[in-house]
């Protein structure tokens, strides 16, 4: 819960709450900034508004976007100062009321999501269910003992795919490639006399997964599959991020860390507004590219997208977001459940224009079919896909 | 550390070495001093990073110690490395001699035979030195671990010889592209700094330090046109860095305002993308119009 703000009188007590303040914002400050803090603050080397504020954000801030964030922050940490409490309670009162609200409501379209696309009666069952009564419950069956074989496969798939041979070298046994140095290394002990040879092998280093995933109304279909494919990978994999995506982009890595289930799909809900919206491929991508790809995109990472390829959006976008992803990419997968279909044809917009930069095109709609793509795939980069 | 510089010596220290900063670089790089802190500055390519390292040293009137990273860097190209043909070499003069194997073990494990590399230098000296990290983030976590190690305690650990404490405590600036995140913990043991691309007053500043002689319409021209090419949606944004190179390169050529075959000729200057070039010529003329030298146009 967020704390009051209060005017404080001393230093140290401005500082922890000044702290505390942003850290409810997300930034993540220690002690030891609390402690640099003062220790600037006591030395008295700012004298206006602005060089406060400076020295402030040298000291406090580690990333990027907590730079670009804190200026506002900042300014609005004074003026809620200068509010004072009363107007403050009530503020959180409206907000509280506004959030329950509608948690409610997003609480029931990512419901609508998971149900629709199944059998009718389940869609008729989920439509006369108020609010009040998705329990948690309904989200578990998700998790049954199919879930097992979804995650084996997931394991499976990233064993195959996060393996590199890295520049480093490590000792071997296998007698294959002398390691000169480490050889010499070992005999200077004894006198220069070569008892032992010593060999090498380049070590082998993880890549990095990052998964993008359409949750937009036309994958209804799939939703169960999605749901549990978007889990099980987080679960499984270390270094992964997830992505979903309808209208627009929504970082969920953090959430599906959680190991219960249930408290993931509430926090969802809470967070992705666009379930079973329209899809907008190219500017959920484009979104990707501006906002994550510097960061999390290099030659070690490998990016699965999770798609139909519907997209009702803009696709001005799209072409140079996929050639620079490509680009900077070990590789780009592309799943869609659609492909699966002897009579499908990638004829959609976005299709044709993402085709020539994705590494590998596959289909994968259920826990089958992904089995059947884990044992297929191929570790070396693959030619552009074409029919 | 020099932490008797105040803050106000340090903006009028950046401005002598030509260096454009603001408010929040002088802060920066003051509070480095004064709490004893490495600074790790990301932002774009090109925006300046490094060159804040080298004018630190200036500042200083000392050493700057480079560490380019890359992927694979280890151990014996960062903190030392034993002189191995020397060694055998020594072995092999002392081979009819008294002395004993530990004697030759001492001998040949001494600082005559050792190598050291940049982590190493910069504690070795009694000055203090600017020791720069050059683009962390092409590093592995691997190498990340270790300089972590060397921040936490400023001591290297050689085996064969034992630990060696920092005779002084280096000014360390960290730069990162942000090709990859780095890790909490050393953002934790860093101040943190974000240069982005400068506006167009800033730039005509940088322009007119580094260059003092450039005609005046000539880098107005350039740093507006710079600004508008940034709002494209190019793949590799032109920096700082290339802005200079162009504004020295079309100063050299004695160019008195930009026109559009000068532009296109020159183009390779500033724009290091074939695809990234061809959509910039596509939207020549709409720059032009932005730059502001209608008539220009061919």
């Amino acid at each position: 819960m967020q704390s009051f703000i209060l005017r404080q009188t001393s230093l140290p007590r401005h500082v922890v709450q000044f702290s505390r303040y942003l850290r409810e914002q997300g930034f993540s400050i220690t002690s030891s900034e609390e402690t640099d803090l003062l220790q600037a603050l006591k030395n008295n080397i700012s004298q206006s508004f602005d060089e406060h504020k400076f020295l402030h954000k040298a000291i406090l801030v580690k990333k990027r976007q907590e730079f670009l964030q804190f200026d506002a922050l900042y300014d609005s940490y004074w003026l809620e100062l200068s509010r004072g409490e009363d107007a403050k309670k009530q503020d959180y009162q409206e907000k509280a009321n506004k959030k329950k609200k509608s948690k409610g409501k997003d609480l029931q379209a990512l419901k609508q999501w998971l149900y629709s696309g199944h059998i009718d009666e389940e869609k008729e069952l989920a439509s006369y269910s108020s609010f009040e009564a998705v329990t948690q419950q309904d989200f578990n069956s998700f998790l049954d003992t199919e879930y097992k074989d979804v995650q084996e496969v997931l394991r499976l798939l990233s064993k195959r795919l996060v393996n590199k041979e890295s520049r480093r070298f490590v000792r071997s046994k296998k007698k294959k490639v002398l390691d000169v140095k480490n050889t010499i290394k070992a005999s200077l002990k004894n006198g220069l006399e070569i008892r032992d040879f010593v060999f090498k092998k380049q070590k082998k280093k993880k890549l990095k997964l990052v998964l993008i995933c359409d949750v937009s109304k036309s994958m209804e279909l799939y939703s169960k599959f999605l749901i549990q494919f978007i889990y099980g990978f987080q679960q499984t994999v270390y270094k992964l991020n997830t992505f979903i995506f309808s209208t627009k982009l929504v970082p969920v890595s953090r959430i599906l860390k959680d190991e219960d289930y249930a408290k993931v799909l509430a926090k969802l809900s809470e967070y992705v507004e666009h379930w079973s919206g329209g899809t907008r491929i190219g500017e959920s991508l484009y979104q990707f590219k501006e906002r994550y790809s510097n960061s999390l995109i290099d030659q070690d990472a490998i990016i699965i997208i999770v798609s139909d390829g519907w997209d009702t959006g803009e696709t001005e976008d799209l072409e140079s977001t996929m050639r620079l992803l490509h680009k900077r990419s070990n590789r780009i997968i592309w799943i869609n459940p659609l492909a699966g279909n002897p009579a499908y044809r990638p004829s959609t917009k976005a299709m044709q224009i993402a085709l020539p930069y994705i590494d590998v095109f596959t289909s994968a709609h259920n826990i089958d079919s992904l089995r059947r793509v884990v044992s297929h795939l191929h570790l070396k980069k693959h030619k552009p896909f074409s029919l | 550390m020099n932490e008797t510089l105040s803050k106000a010596s340090i903006a009028t220290l950046l401005a002598e070495q030509a260096y454009v900063s603001d408010d929040a670089i002088v802060m920066s790089v003051y509070l480095s001093f004064l709490l004893k802190k490495p600074l790790l500055i990301e932002g774009p390519a090109g925006v300046g990073k490094t060159e804040i390292a080298k004018v630190i040293a200036q500042i200083l009137e000392t050493k700057l110690i480079r560490l380019q990273c890359y992927e694979g860097l280890d151990a014996s190209q960062a903190l030392y490395e034993w002189n191995y043909q020397k060694q055998l070499l020594y072995l092999k003069m002392q081979e009819g001699s008294d002395l004993s194997l530990q004697e030759k073990e001492q001998q040949i494990f001494s600082d005559d035979f050792l190598m050291q590399r940049p982590l190493l230098q910069s504690i070795s000296s009694e000055q203090v030195q600017v020791l720069l990290v050059d683009e962390l983030d092409r590093a592995d976590e691997e190498f990340e671990s270790f300089f972590l190690e060397l921040l936490s305690d400023w001591q290297l650990t050689i085996p064969e010889v034992g630990t060696r404490k920092a005779k002084s405590i280096p000014a360390v600036v960290v730069t990162s592209n942000r090709t990859r995140e780095l890790s909490e913990a050393l953002r934790r043991r860093c101040l943190y700094l974000w240069i982005d691309y400068p506006n167009f007053e800033k730039e005509l500043q940088i322009v007119k330090a580094k260059l003092p002689n450039i005609n005046e319409d000539l880098a107005e021209q350039i740093c507006v046109f710079m600004k508008e090419l940034r709002k494209m949606k190019l793949e590799k944004l032109p920096g700082v860095a290339e802005t200079l190179d162009w504004a020295t390169a079309l100063s050299a050529m004695h160019i008195e305002h930009l026109d559009k075959d000068i532009v296109e000729s020159t183009l390779g200057v500033i724009i290091k993308d074939w695809q990234d070039q061809r959509e910039t010529q596509l939207s020549l003329n709409e720059l032009f119009e932005k730059v502001g030298v209608k008539s220009k146009i061919g």
